[in-house]
């Protein structure tokens, strides 16, 4: 990597004298190019008709500013990237009462109940079992507990499922809720970020059409997203060749 | 208000130059001259600080040539001044014709480049400034400014080209040969 961009390795490809000439003939002698007299007396006077005041020089919030602001973002970018990964997402079924159920949405666990019969009701209806409150479930990626010999021969979906508690239950019923509002902003960011790269892209500035459309995808990675990312790149490279090849 | 009319001479020119490279017209580059200055007053609290404040006015003039094109519904005018001296290389009123005419192509072909384009080309054959000055200018990085000043070469050689054929470019060698 060149430490100085500016020196003659960088710049020999781009050595044009026939066209340094054509634009320094175009030019020549053009009087409106010369030092005009009063030309600093008319823009002082634009200056001070234009009753802009000039802005004190007092603390530099600017730099504050930018360290706030870029902490910020940091911030954002790093909660909705955990928010996103897997082993932290809700689309993990959790460890727990509920971990044999497959898919992201937690069925109606009344329904799965086993019937086990209870010594004082005599009706038809068989009462729910007693839950015990010693039993402690929690939501968290739990090592599986290998299956007993019963249950390797029962399949697990006709296997009987353990009670769980109404408060889990609670908490388990809408798990799309909580990060709903989170992932219908992080994809409005990433909306505008691949906007931002079109029109980069559209005016021929693909190293800002790169960068956006990375953005995005680092965001919401999309199939459209990386393409567009891979066409930036192809543009720019191509630049790089032509160079390199003139 | 001293030091400041005091940045506005050491530096007006320069940008006076550049705005009016850009618009080629030297009221409307003298008006966008004193509108980068006007905008220079505004932010003078955070310039003084600043080295490289010839940029940032560069920039600033910059931005508000390419917002002027993009108002100018006109198609790009090249000013005709009658009382411009030709160069005294040319003794002939044919050739002195053909001179004047040919500069006039140039600019056109010039005004036909994207903005930032042509300010990229500009900057770099005919002020012969750095890339890392030309980047700060155009806000993007060396790889994007030298990626624009390439392709702002290919495509006014291809414009000039086709204006005043090939040889226009083979009579700009003999020319440096000579001198």
């Amino acid at each position: 990597m060149l430490t100085n961009k500016n020196d003659e390795r960088y710049t020999r490809d781009l050595r044009d004298p026939d066209l340094a000439m054509l634009l320094r003939d175009a030019y020549a002698d053009d009087p409106a190019l010369k030092e005009a007299p009063g030309r600093s007396e008319r823009i002082m006077r634009t200056v001070l008709a234009s009753g802009v005041r000039s802005a004190p020089r007092g603390f530099r919030w600017a730099p504050l500013a930018w360290a706030t602001g870029s902490l910020a973002t940091a911030a954002a970018a790093l909660a909705l990237m955990f928010m996103f990964m897997e082993p932290f997402g809700h689309h993990q079924a959790p460890a727990g009462p509920v971990a044999n159920h497959s898919g992201p949405s937690i069925p109606r666990v009344a329904d799965n109940l086993p019937t086990v019969p209870d010594k004082k009701n005599t009706g038809d209806t068989p009462a729910p079992p007693k839950v015990d409150n010693k039993q402690t479930t929690v939501w968290i990626a739990d090592k599986p507990q290998p299956p007993t010999n019963q249950e390797r021969q029962v399949p697990p979906h006709q296997q009987p499922q353990p009670p769980i508690n109404d408060n889990e239950l609670t908490v388990a019923k809408n798990p799309e809720t909580p990060s709903a509002a989170p992932h219908e902003d992080a994809t409005q960011v990433a909306a505008a970020l691949y906007d931002a790269g079109s029109a980069a892209y559209a005016a021929g500035d693909y190293e800002s059409a790169y960068n956006a459309y990375k953005a995005s995808y680092d965001i919401t990675p999309t199939p459209d997203t990386l393409l567009a990312t891979g066409r930036a790149l192809e543009q720019l490279a191509n630049d790089e060749l032509e160079i390199n090849a003139s | 208000m001293v030091a400041f009319e005091s940045l506005v001479q050491l530096h007006q020119q320069r940008v006076y130059a550049h705005c009016y490279r850009l618009v080629n017209n030297s009221a409307e580059a003298e008006d966008l001259c004193a509108e980068t200055f006007v905008r220079a007053f505004q932010h003078l609290g955070s310039l003084h600080a600043d080295p490289s404040i010839v940029h940032w006015l560069l920039r600033v003039a910059n931005n508000l040539g390419i917002s002027f094109l993009r108002k100018r519904t006109t198609r790009p005018t090249v000013e005709l001044d009658e009382a411009r001296e030709l160069p005294s290389t040319t003794p002939t009123p044919e050739d002195q014709l053909m001179e004047h005419s040919r500069q006039e192509v140039v600019r056109n072909c010039l005004q036909q480049l994207q903005p930032k384009e042509r300010t990229a080309v500009l900057m770099f054959y005919l002020e012969e400034r750095p890339l890392d000055e030309i980047a700060k200018v155009l806000e993007c990085g060396l790889a994007g400014a030298k990626s624009r000043v390439h392709r702002a070469r290919h495509r006014l050689k291809a414009l000039v080209m086709a204006e005043l054929g090939e040889d226009i470019l083979l009579g700009t060698e003999e020319e440096a040969e000579q001198c």
